[in-house]
């Protein structure tokens, strides 16, 4: 894998700013959302997977004491009640570019006085696959940090596409089905094979140069650097995702997702990745208690040549516990995760590994959020024995977080 | 002196009509675990009296910060609800409700025109562009309704004395799980404890993302 080159503007994204840009002013309500933060943080003395490490943390050796979080803005245009742009930028000095782009898209909603509602979404966006993450900048409410699951869904999933919804409402049910064909994201998989399941709020920029695990480079020096979104073969890829939520039993849900990139296609020295999944998810709150569930299980594949296949299964489940006492709420969470690559020479990129996270948080007030969060991964993951170290691992990061809402 | 008798005998009537036509139901409505339930709807019919005399013929919700307010309001079968809009951006309020369907673009500080609910039941009310607003306007063809408070307590006046039924809807009562009305004597001023199961408010609603 090689160190990229600044990635091209995204072909999705463009005309949904340009749309942003262009339109008049007149008419058009305009909102404005969002936060930052500032952390204080006990991190592992292992190497944190944004430098380049086979560690499952957002900080490692080199960080802790006072860290400076993300600065994140979401505005949304009102264009028709109809017809609302969204964009979401975050800042952060720290690392990769200091301002970039999470989502930006357009959606058409026209309003239904039945039973039916369809919409469309046109741009780039996050799978609506988490549970978890469904705040302000895709953070969650419950913990700092997401699951393993939807850490790895910022990590390298983005739909660079147009996303169709069809809703069925009852007063006592509502079912959802959502379809999207996207393309720009065939390089998906690379960092779930070299680097396993991971544990990270800070979801890949749009327009950031994805940092691989060193040993990603072959023996090239690091960093090593891919392009995320990027379009390789020009085959579209798509998910369905169906939920059901009857009001006594909580909520359901299905996705198939695939990228159908061709493993076959290497372009500017990266290679197509084809990923596909299937992930359910069920939801409940029973009272002041809210429960959470997901499970996934995919597979990526590489045939970089006639001689070599390598196919990396991964699968990852979590149960998350969350109980809501208005300006306090505490969430505890088990994951578990694992990786096995099938290859045409033997691999070493298998891992074992769960989790334990809890975090308790308070509100005082409603622009003023503190949440403190321990993460405790107990791993095992082959491919550390090629630098010499040892292959299980005991991590456990604290943080305590201060975040301003605006 | 002529004008003195006159006033005793206005008030000796009233007494004698406050008396006739029973007095005030005092309710008090709790969940399953004994606290509060504020924003619940109790009402009182017979078999004889007229339909919604004592419930609003009209009632007001307003838009502020993404949020309808109040809650819940009342409107007697036939009544009318006006919506304002004091909030700083456009709304597009809809209801796809059984006993009602509409939608309309409501602007920045316009009143909208009266929306007639000539039938009886409840309405959920939504915003097409802030899925997070929700209302609901509670349609009554009994004669007496009122909404609980913060405490749990709504006050029906001038209920006469004799043989009533009081039912009570909640907007976190799931539907098919409301009691079933409680028969209730009503001889002058009367109290009324209500119990209703309601399900959680959806957590993550104080910071949830809606679009």
């Amino acid at each position: 894998m090689k160190r990229a080159n600044r990635p091209a503007a995204l072909p999705v994204v463009t005309p949904v700013l340009a749309l942003l840009l262009a339109t008049p002013a007149f008419g058009i309500d305009f909102q404005f959302e969002g936060y930052g933060d500032i952390r204080l943080v006990m991190a592992p003395k292992t190497d944190s997977l944004l430098d380049g490490g086979l560690g499952k943390l957002r900080f490692g050796e080199d960080d802790g004491g006072i860290e400076p979080g993300d600065i994140v803005g979401e505005g949304r245009a009102i264009i028709l009640p109809e017809l609302t742009a969204t964009a979401t930028v975050r800042a952060n000095p720290d690392y990769g570019p200091a301002v970039d782009l999470l989502e930006a898209f357009v959606r058409y909603r026209p309003v239904s006085t039945n039973a039916w509602r369809w919409s469309v979404k046109l741009g780039a966006f996050f799978p609506p696959l988490s549970l978890e993450n469904d705040q302000v900048g895709w953070t969650s409410f419950w913990t700092i940090t997401p699951s393993a699951i939807n850490s790895w869904v910022g990590d390298e999933l983005r739909i660079l596409g147009a996303e169709g919804t069809l809703e069925y409402r009852r007063e006592d049910q509502t079912i959802t089905l959502v379809g999207a064909v996207f393309g720009w994201n065939d390089p998906a998989g690379v960092v779930m094979a070299d680097r396993g399941w991971d544990f990270n709020d800070r979801p890949q920029g749009l327009f950031e140069h994805n940092r691989l695990p060193d040993i990603s480079g072959f023996g090239a020096p690091p960093p090593v650097y891919g392009k995320l979104f990027t379009e390789m073969d020009g085959r579209p890829g798509w998910y369905l995702d169906l939920s059901w939520e009857p009001e006594d039993l909580g909520g359901f849900e299905i996705m198939r997702y695939d990228n159908d990139a061709d493993p076959r296609r290497i372009k500017d020295g990266q290679i197509a990745w084809a990923t596909s999944f299937w992930d359910v998810g069920y939801q409940k709150q029973l009272g002041k208690m809210t429960v959470l569930a997901q499970g996934m299980t995919g597979s990526t594949t590489i045939v970089p040549s006639d001689f070599y296949r390598q196919t990396t299964d991964f699968r990852s489940a979590y149960a998350l516990v969350g109980y809501d006492l208005d300006k306090w709420w505490m969430a505890a969470r088990f994951d578990v995760f694992d990786t096995r690559t099938r290859a045409t020479f033997p691999s070493d990129a298998n891992e074992d590994g769960h989790a334990i996270t809890l975090s308790m948080s308070w509100l005082p007030e409603k622009w003023l959020r503190f949440t403190g969060e321990m993460i405790a991964i107990d791993d095992r993951r082959d491919s550390r024995a090629e630098t010499g170290e040892d292959p299980h691992r005991n991590e456990t990061q604290f943080q305590l977080l201060a975040r301003i809402y605006f | 002196m002529f004008h003195r008798l006159l006033s005793l005998f206005a008030v000796a009537s009233a007494i004698a009509c406050s008396t006739a036509s029973g007095g005030t139901v005092d309710v008090v409505v709790t969940d399953a675990n004994g606290k509060p339930a504020a924003n619940a709807v109790v009402a009182l019919a017979n078999d004889t009296a007229q339909p919604a005399s004592h419930v609003p013929p009209r009632s007001v919700i307003d838009q502020q910060h993404e949020t309808f307010l109040p809650l819940v309001v009342l409107v007697r079968k036939g009544g009318e609800v006006v919506f304002t809009n004091n909030d700083t951006t456009m709304h597009q309020v809809y209801s796809f409700s059984a006993i009602k369907q509409f939608q309309f673009e409501i602007d920045k500080g316009q009143v909208s025109k009266p929306v007639i609910f000539d039938k009886a039941g409840v309405a959920a009310i939504g915003c097409n562009i802030h899925d997070n607003m929700v209302a609901y306007v509670f349609v009554a063809d009994a004669p007496y309704a009122a909404i609980t408070d913060a405490k749990g307590t709504a006050e029906l006046r001038d209920v006469p004395d004799g043989a009533w039924h009081a039912s009570v809807w909640h907007p976190q009562s799931r539907i098919g799980k409301q009691p079933a009305p409680t028969a209730l004597a009503v001889a002058g001023d009367t109290r009324l404890a209500l119990k209703i199961q309601i399900s959680a408010a959806p957590a993550m609603s104080r910071m949830h993302k809606d679009y």
